[in-house]
């Protein structure tokens, strides 16, 4: 455009003075392009229309005068009216344009960035395979090369390093050689060789299935699909586990001695397993060979559904990248492929200590597991919430007072206390377990209570002191989840052991000589034992607080009169009620009854006794 | 032959390993051995049309620190979800998986094992939630990994739901 511009004033405006219109169809087509056509045919129609109004002497004279530009006119008439044509014109206008060194195309080319970025951007936004499948054959070998250049200068740097780090290695060879009975060649051979490609996997990537494999060995390979599982699994954990950034991948791996190199494509894995430490021409033939077969496989792979059968024929690129090099004699090559050796030596610790940590995190994470399913199955312990933040663990929920101990719940789960941060809110709860902690504690239940919980009522049974049983009786009823008590099974046991006691002081009977009030002689041991009896009596009846009363009955044989042998079992009573009453200290309470002739009839020695009967609690009250 | 990545999905110690273990070598432990990560099996089932090599992939089990990553499912033609029939909170874990993996890959052919079928007396199942979901659509199978029953039908199942899929 640039040269019309320059051409048409220099060559004909002197000689020619064109109609206006054409001027103005030059100015425009000069300088705005977008509205030429509508104005170039408004500009045509009105040559035409005129043209036709004119005589045809006129028309031939303007033939004569402007024939070559309503020629041209003519012609930018067609190329405006047919789509294709124009279509073609602008397309080739707008490639000069931007192939103009003019700075004010410059302006074009920049407007056009951001459309074409946006363009990019929501091609990406909507589905980035498409870009990614379009750009990766390109791509590959591009980046192929500055991984190679790179790689390169690192070997070579570290060479000489190497190469004196490394020179013991002869002496060493010997001794395993003699040590493992091998020949010393083999030894080395098997040293030496710095790489073989054993074994070629062609995995479909998306369901990790085995498409096609290939072996330098004789021998079967045992379930090569589930080795190519396994590897996109790792992958994927690989990927999960370790980048934010979806084209991190796992690339080599380190099994033994064997290294696994993986190759990704859009659809597909490529994966050798490689003996001793591959360089890097091995991944640069297996990148060739997955953008092959991404060209020919194209579709099979993005549309495959489980039939392996197509991808038969990858057999043979996959053969191609099985190779092995021996090392003997080329020792610089050798010692890079130490350094890389060592690289994938670092990659396997790399893994060793990912799997280790896998180890402890997992076995940690069940034992949280642990934790928490004890703490959610224990009564009277709600978890509300619980957070693992870096090494710290956080529980939070509410907790009963009577619930067990958290902390011996960790500690029972093997995990130290001072990992554990928790947060108790206080609350009631009503499960039977939490019911019956809750009675225990409040009533300060001893040992040898029993206490069963169902369904509201609180069931008290076994030996208990009497205190206790006044006090604690009454106060069950307060216990929250308590509705009712029952106390049939409860037995005081110091009403017992009193009852026991008496049941012996009863068994005790004193004679008498005729006529006698004091107990015959003789009978020192039953009155001593009488008196300890008494004296536990006492003191346990003093720490019960219970009522205790003793009936002192006196008895007289047959011989003299009613009356007087009233009077004489009277007094046999009475002396030893003030005995008693001395010794007792006013805890038991005695009543004196003279019983008169016993009614066992007859005249005889036996006759003449004092026996007792003992009362306790209310009965003792009654007696008094 | 075709091939069909399958997976083994449900909460830990429901017996997803023991399943595959029942299924490919017909062996059972009573040994529990967590697995970490994804251990992978297979076996070569009939289908409709002509035998069908099950790449059978068996994932750690969920729990409450340990969620299953849903990238693990890409490209399964379907799974088997494993409850275990003593611990009903099995099937919760089972119910919140299933969701999962309908959000991340999309609805996928599956089948339900109702694990420990041999353990009548501790069955804590409600019957009514399995045909609430038997309504749904949900396919159940009672099975045990320990006596072999159903485990057969479950996987033989899923096949005839991946071929008809
Ligand atoms: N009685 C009985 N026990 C079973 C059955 N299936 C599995 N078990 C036992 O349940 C335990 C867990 O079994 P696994 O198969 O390891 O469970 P898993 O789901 O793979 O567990 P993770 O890998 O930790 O998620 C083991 O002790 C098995 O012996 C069954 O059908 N009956
Ligand atoms: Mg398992």
């Amino acid at each position: 455009m640039k040269e019309r511009r320059d051409q048409t004033p220099a060559g004909r405006d002197e000689v020619l003075p064109f109609p206006a219109e054409t001027d103005e169809l030059r100015r425009l087509l000069e300088n705005d392009e977008t509205e030429t056509s509508a104005v170039l045919r408004e500009v045509i129609d009105r040559v035409e229309r005129e043209s036709r109004q004119e005589p045809p002497e006129l028309g031939e004279l303007r033939g004569l005068m402007f024939g070559g530009e309503i020629d041209r006119l003519n012609r930018l008439e067609t190329r405006m009216d047919d789509p294709s044509e124009l279509a073609e014109d602008v397309s080739r206008r707008i490639a000069e344009g931007l192939a103009a060194k003019d700075p004010r195309q410059d302006l074009f080319k920049r407007a056009l960035i951001p459309v074409v970025e946006e363009a990019i951007r929501d091609s990406i936004r909507r589905n980035p395979k498409v870009l990614v499948d379009v750009l990766f054959p390109i791509m590959g070998p591009a980046i192929r090369k500055a991984i190679a250049a790179a790689l390169a200068g690192m070997v070579s740097s570290l060479n000489s390093t190497l190469e004196n780090s490394f020179s013991w290695q002869g002496l060493k060879w010997r001794l395993e050689a003699r040590a493992t009975g091998r020949p010393f060649g083999e030894v080395v051979l098997s040293h030496t060789l710095i790489y073989q490609v054993e074994q070629v996997f062609l995995v479909h990537k998306e369901t990790g299935l085995l498409l096609c494999h290939v072996t330098s060995k004789e021998e079967d390979i045992r379930d090569p699909d589930l080795i190519s599982g396994m590897l996109t699994a790792l992958q994927d954990f690989v990927k999960d586990s370790f980048s934010t950034d979806q084209g991190d991948m796992l690339e080599t791996m380190q099994v033994g001695e064997y290294t696994v190199r993986i190759e990704q494509g859009p659809a597909a894995i490529l994966a050798a397993v490689v003996r001793g430490a591959p360089p890097v021409e091995v991944s640069n033939r297996l990148q060739n060979a997955l953008e092959r077969i991404h060209l020919e496989k194209g579709t099979d792979l993005t549309d495959f559904e489980g039939d392996t059968d197509v991808f038969e024929d990858c057999r043979p690129i996959l053969e191609e990248c099985l190779d092995a090099q021996y090392g003997a004699g080329r020792s610089g090559e050798q010692s890079g492929n130490k350094v890389l050796r060592l690289a994938y030596g670092l990659i396997g610790v790399l893994v060793l200590v990912f799997g280790t940590w896998m180890f402890f995190s997992l076995r940690e994470s069940r034992r949280w597991n642990d934790f928490l399913t004890r703490l959610r199955a224990e009564p009277g312990i709600v978890v509300t919430d619980y957070e693992r933040r870096g090494g710290r663990y956080l529980v939070a929920g509410l907790r009963d007072p009577d619930a067990a101990d958290p902390d011996a719940l960790a500690r029972a789960a093997s995990i130290a206390p001072d990992r554990l941060d928790t947060r108790w809110e206080p609350y009631v709860a009503l499960s039977p377990k939490l019911v019956v902690a809750r009675a225990r504690r409040m009533l300060e239940t001893p040992a040898t209570v029993t206490t069963e919980f169902d369904n509201g009522e609180l069931k008290l049974a076994g030996h208990a002191p009497h205190r206790w049983i006044a006090q604690a009786v009454p106060l069950a009823r307060t216990v929250p989840g308590v509705t009712r008590i029952r106390t049939d099974g409860l037995k005081d046991s110091e009403r017992e052991a009193i009852e026991a006691t008496g049941r012996e002081i009863e068994a005790i009977r004193l004679g008498f000589a005729l006529n006698a009030v004091e107990p015959l002689p003789g009978q020192d041991e039953a009155i001593q034992k009488l008196v300890k009896l008494l004296e536990t009596l006492r003191d346990t009846a003093k720490i019960a607080g219970v009522p205790v009363s003793i009936e002192v009955f006196g008895q007289a044989d047959g011989v003299g009169s009613v009356e007087y042998n009233r009077q004489l079992s009277q007094r046999r009573a009475e002396y030893f009620q003030k005995l008693f009453a001395a010794q007792t200290g006013g805890a038991v309470t005695f009543r004196a009854i003279g019983l008169g002739i016993a009614a066992t009839g007859g005249e005889t020695p036996a006759q003449r006794s004092v026996s007792f009967r003992v009362s306790v609690g209310e009965a003792a009250q009654v007696q008094r | 032959m075709i091939q069909k990545k399958v997976c083994m999905l449900g909460a830990f110690a429901v017996g997803k390993t023991s399943l595959v273990a029942r299924f490919v070598k017909s062996i059972f432990s009573e040994k529990y051995h967590t697995t970490v990560g994804v251990k992978i099996d297979k076996k070569v089932v009939a289908g409709e049309n002509g035998d069908i090599n099950l790449i059978l992939w068996d994932l750690y089990g969920e729990d409450d620190f340990q969620k299953v990553r849903m990238s693990y499912l890409r490209g399964s033609s379907g799974y088997i979800l494993v409850v275990d029939g003593t611990r009903a909170a099995t099937l919760d874990t089972a119910i919140g998986l299933n969701r999962n993996v309908e959000e991340a890959v999309g609805v996928l052919p599956f089948v339900v094992v109702l694990n420990k079928s041999d353990l009548t007396q501790e069955w804590e199942i409600d019957e009514g939630r399995v045909s609430q979901l038997a309504a749904q659509g949900w396919s159940f199978i009672r099975g045990s990994a320990k006596t072999g029953e159903g485990v057969e039908e479950a996987f033989q199942l899923l096949v005839e739901k991946i071929s008809r899929a």
